[in-house]
């Protein structure tokens, strides 16, 4: 399947979810299984990039993957034009012969194709599956020590820092990870793509001064060496750079032959006076294949190997955004309502409401939800509340476990909910609920982590998060738990969950405090 | 004699820095509203004469309670220093940091200071904390420092801490006022019999400390008075130049250096209590831009009608004029007159009513120079004294753990502190100020030691 999605979707994608953070789901429901009507029948990446379009018009200003595709336009555009500029001048200043000093096509090698083959073997080496580089013990060393100071200045960073900036840097750094994660590879095959680019237009300028030269000046090459290098060991070398297109343009046509490049060899001593002119220009049309064959047709391979790379691991990140796959789910279930129509005074009323998609809908095929809750909170936790909360976001109450409060109990918690888990259906949700305004200690941080590891990277966490309500009119008001979920009280709290979860890098974890309209 | 220690010690986010802020008086410690603020012990030595006596340690808050709390019971009994033996174990546990370092002091022999939010609920987690605590075998008393005036569940806290801790105690780190801080450290004596001595030695340091700073907050306050109510401005004049537009500015350079100098005055108490972040800022005279006769001007000066009878009597033609408009119920915007000035200076002063009312201090020195100051109108002296009684009250009162500062603060509104004083005190300040303001120095010296009075009489009522 032809596959439309670009980078530019992907950052949108991120950006949208990003916004959608702390929309009600029924909202976001409703909104999305509109504009999966307009495209019934698209696959993933169409329906997706049907959403997009949608989000985008109704944004009304560039988002940042409009911003980032016309951006990246502009630098390629830059890319392709500063490599002509600066090929076509290169080619220009080599290309001189003013009578006296043919043009030395030992340099032609050493200028145009020798740096280009180290950068192309240095590119190649960098593509090895595994990090080619990691090959060579002076560049691990140097990997090591960079890490290492790397590491240092973050710590010294760290210490200097407050709490909130700490925090705010730590979950930007893992969100940073998880965005690597997710579309590094992407960035890092358009990257080498870019230089492809580059180099394929010096190629290219290199070329055309080349060409204009020939056609419009009167060049002359010839070749000499200071070393006893003979006639026949530099034939025979020219004959096999040849080799690709000898087949075409045989020795005296796509190369020179031994007679023409031993009467093409300068002797300061003697001069050039004793040498003939076909000779002299018998290696041009050698030259110019030998830049297209070695210098413009790998980079177009390498471009185009990095176009394919780039493609794949775009479609693959697609697969790892877990947004992608929410969004898609949303789109995918209908909508179904069973609320009673308005009352007509006994007439049953056969025709259907005007915009039926504004009904609040009260069931929909839900994904089954365990959920864990602080064993000192479930006696008098108020189920029905938390069904409905659930149920509303789409997550069907399957089962209750609580959180030991004891150490040694918790360490057998995360087995135990992976083999529950695991009875359910694949896209279960794991639930678990948090008291906001007690801060997020790390042995909580880490139970989640131990929790998705025993759970898988796929399946989804969801830390449902509820406050502990405002004093009451008569104080003092009995003691929790109350019997009403109440949304938290400090939104300082939430911003403090929300980064603790995010310095986690899980795609798949999701924080959602409980709103007063879910009330 | 090793020096005693007190670990300050809590779940995150409690309010453990601002508690110890508060006590140390120290607004350098971080403090935020995020968790996880300090992460290494902090120690803030109590010196005495130079020679530390006590010491309090700020710590990080707990991050595993539940398995510190596993593995205190698996101790206890079998060690004889449970904490130091558990920071033995577990020193190579990279994610027992926070835990290990708050537990350090008290490996040492800290007493601890248990600090918890009591306008929350009560959690397994704090259970679990104030029982490993209890294991640890150390002295302790727990605080309850409510971060708001949720009061539903002190009652649970206070069930709680009785189980755990020797003692416990109300301590809000951010509104505590002096009193209350010395009525902690009070407390503190009941965490250990044998560090009763000590705790009362700080005790008892700490109110002479207090005692000779409100001594030196008099002599502050009557340095300022002294130097704002005598001062003179000279200034030379062009013929040349434009009169209103050269006494416009005579005047504007008058009024700042007057707030400059109770600026430096307020700067000084601020320094004396150790206030470096805070500072609390008057709005500009606001009341100077009143109608002074009216009777809302007279209270937030802090004058009684009565009051001001007295000082009328006395003989300030100022008042005088002034009681009579008040009758009329003109206003005759006298403190346009700040500063009297000399000279064809009539209409600028703001009428003919006033300048013949009021007697203006001020004498040309020639007709090129002319002198501003000082002012005759003795409201002055009560706005600048009420003035500093409020920054001196807020100064006191505001506690070194807290961070939301004020933005500027405007006087109006704000009762007057020498509204209840006698008429034995007006006649001394009116009699002060008459002499100050004639140059009269030796009735000036004579009367100081009454000023002084009245003032520190004033200034302790307030610090109660």
């Amino acid at each position: 399947m032809k596959t439309t999605w670009s980078i530019g979707d992907s950052i949108d994608l991120e950006y949208f979810a990003a916004l959608d953070q702390d929309t009600p789901y029924q909202t976001l429901r409703e909104r999305d299984r509109q504009v999966v009507e307009e495209v019934s029948g698209a696959a993933k990446e169409q329906a997706l990039a049907a959403w997009l379009q949608a989000r985008r018009r109704e944004a009304g200003r560039a988002t940042p993957g409009e911003i980032f595709t016309s951006a990246l336009g502009v630098v390629r555009l830059f890319l392709a034009l500063f490599g002509l500029i600066f090929g076509f001048a290169a080619g220009w200043g080599f290309f001189i012969y003013l009578g006296q000093a043919p043009v030395n096509v030992l340099y032609f090698f050493v200028v145009f194709l020798l740096p280009q083959w180290f950068f192309l073997l240095l590119a190649v080496v960098a593509l090895l599956p595994g990090h080619g580089f990691g090959l060579y013990p002076p560049l691990q060393l140097a990997g090591t020590l960079l890490r290492y100071c790397y590491t240092a200045a973050w710590k010294k960073l760290f210490n200097c820092l407050g709490a909130e900036k700490r925090l705010r840097l730590t979950a930007f750094a893992s969100q940073g990870r998880l965005f690597a994660g997710r579309l590094g590879k992407v960035f890092f095959w358009l990257a080498v793509s870019l230089t492809q680019i580059f180099a394929c237009a010096i190629n290219i300028g290199v070329l055309a001064s080349a060409l204009l030269k020939i056609a419009v000046t009167d060049l002359a090459f010839g070749w000499q060496s200071t070393m006893a290098f003979s006639a026949e060991k530099l034939f025979a070398a020219v004959r096999f750079l040849a080799l690709p297109w000898s087949w075409l343009w045989p020795e005296g046509v796509g190369h020179p032959s031994l007679v023409q490049i031993v009467g093409s060899h300068i002797v300061l001593k003697e001069g050039i006076v004793r040498l003939q002119s076909e000779d002299l220009v018998s290696w041009w049309p050698f030259l110019l294949l030998c830049l297209v064959a070695y210098g413009l047709l790998p980079r177009l391979v390498l471009w185009l190997f990095c176009r394919w790379q780039g493609r794949r691991a775009l479609a693959q990140s697609l697969s790892r955004m877990p947004e992608a796959d929410e969004l898609w789910q949303r789109m995918r279930s209908p909508l179904v309502t069973t609320a009673g129509l308005p009352d007509t005074g006994g007439e049953i009323a056969i025709t259907m409401p005007a915009t039926p998609r504004k009904e609040r809908p009260e069931s929909a095929p839900a994904r089954p939800a365990l959920l864990l809750v602080p064993a000192e909170l479930q006696p008098d936790l108020p189920k029905d509340a938390i069904t409905d909360w659930l149920a509303r976001q789409g997550l069907s109450l399957t089962a209750l476990r609580p959180i030991p409060a004891e150490y040694g109990a918790q360490l057998a918690l995360p087995a135990a909910v992976a083999e529950e888990m695991k009875t359910l259906a694949p896209a279960a949700a794991l639930c678990l609920l948090a008291e906001s305004w007690l801060p997020p200690i790390a042995s909580f941080m880490e139970l989640l982590r131990q929790l998705r590891q025993a759970i898988g990277s796929e399946g989804q966490i969801i830390l449902l998060l509820i406050g502990k309500g405002k004093n009451g009119e008569s104080t003092p008001a009995p003691a929790p738990p109350s019997s009403a979920l109440v949304p938290p009280d400090d939104p300082v709290m939430v911003t403090v969950w929300r980064q603790k979860l995010a310095a986690l890098a899980d795609p798949a974890l999701r924080l959602l405090p409980f709103a007063a309209e879910d009330s | 004699m090793p020096v005693l220690e007190i670990a300050v010690i809590g779940h995150p986010n409690e309010g453990k820095s601002s508690v110890l802020s508060t006590l140390a008086e120290d607004d350098s410690v971080r403090v935020s509203p995020f968790p996880g603020e300090t992460t290494k012990c902090r120690a803030f030595p109590v010196l005495i004469d130079g020679r530390e006596i006590l010491r309090f340690i700020d710590t990080p808050g707990f991050q595993h309670p539940e398995r510190l709390l596993y593995e205190l019971k698996k101790l206890a009994g079998k060690e004889a220093n449970p904490a130091e033996a558990l920071r033995q174990r577990f020193v190579s546990d990279t994610s027992l940091r926070d835990d290990l370092e708050l537990l350090a002091p008290v490996a040492r022999g800290a007493a601890i200071l248990y600090v918890a939010d009591g306008s929350r609920p009560l959690r397994q987690v704090d259970r679990d904390e104030m029982e490993a605590l209890r294991l640890t075998e150390r002295p302790r008393m727990a605080v309850i420092n409510c971060k708001d005036d949720d009061q539903r569940y002190l009652e649970d806290w206070r069930s709680e801490f009785r189980r755990n801790f020797n003692a416990n105690r109300m301590f809000n780190a951010h509104r505590v006022t002096y009193a209350e801080r010395i009525a902690l450290l009070d407390a503190l004596q009941a965490i250990d019999q044998e560090w009763q001595p000590v705790i009362a030695e700080v005790v008892a340091a700490v109110k002479k400390d207090w005692q000779a700073r409100l001594d030196t907050s008099v002599e502050i306050i009557l340095a300022m008075l002294e130097e704002i109510l005598a001062f003179r401005l000279n200034e030379s004049r062009s013929r040349l130049r434009d009169e209103a537009a050269f006494m416009a500015r005579l005047r504007k350079k008058y009024c700042a250096s007057v707030a400059e100098k109770e600026k430096r005055a307020q700067e000084r108490l601020r320094d004396l209590f150790r206030h470096r972040r805070f500072y609390y800022r008057l709005a500009g005279h606001s009341i100077l831009d009143q109608d002074l006769f009216s009777e809302t001007t007279w209270s937030l000066l802090g004058l009684s009608r009565q009051q001001l009878v007295i000082l009328g009597a006395l003989g300030g033609a100022a008042v005088a004029v002034g009681l009579d408009a008040l009758a009329g119920g003109a206003s005759l915007g006298l403190f346009a007159s700040l500063g009297g000035v000399v000279g064809a200076a009539g209409a600028w002063l703001g009428g003919e009513q006033l300048v013949k009312g009021v007697k203006i201090i001020g004498i040309p020195l020639g007709e090129e120079s002319l002198q501003i100051g000082p002012n005759s109108n003795i409201n002055l002296l009560f706005v600048l004294m009420n003035r500093m009684f409020l920054y001196f009250q807020e100064t006191i009162n505001w506690a070194h753990g807290r961070r939301d500062y004020p933005e500027a603060v405007a006087t109006a509104g704000q009762a007057g502190f020498t509204q209840r004083w006698p008429a034995g005190q007006i006649k001394t300040c009116r009699a002060w100020f008459e002499a100050l303001i004639h140059d009269e120095s030796e009735t000036v010296s004579r009367l100081r030691p009454e000023m002084r009075e009245i003032i520190a009489a004033s200034l302790m009522e307030i610090s109660r």
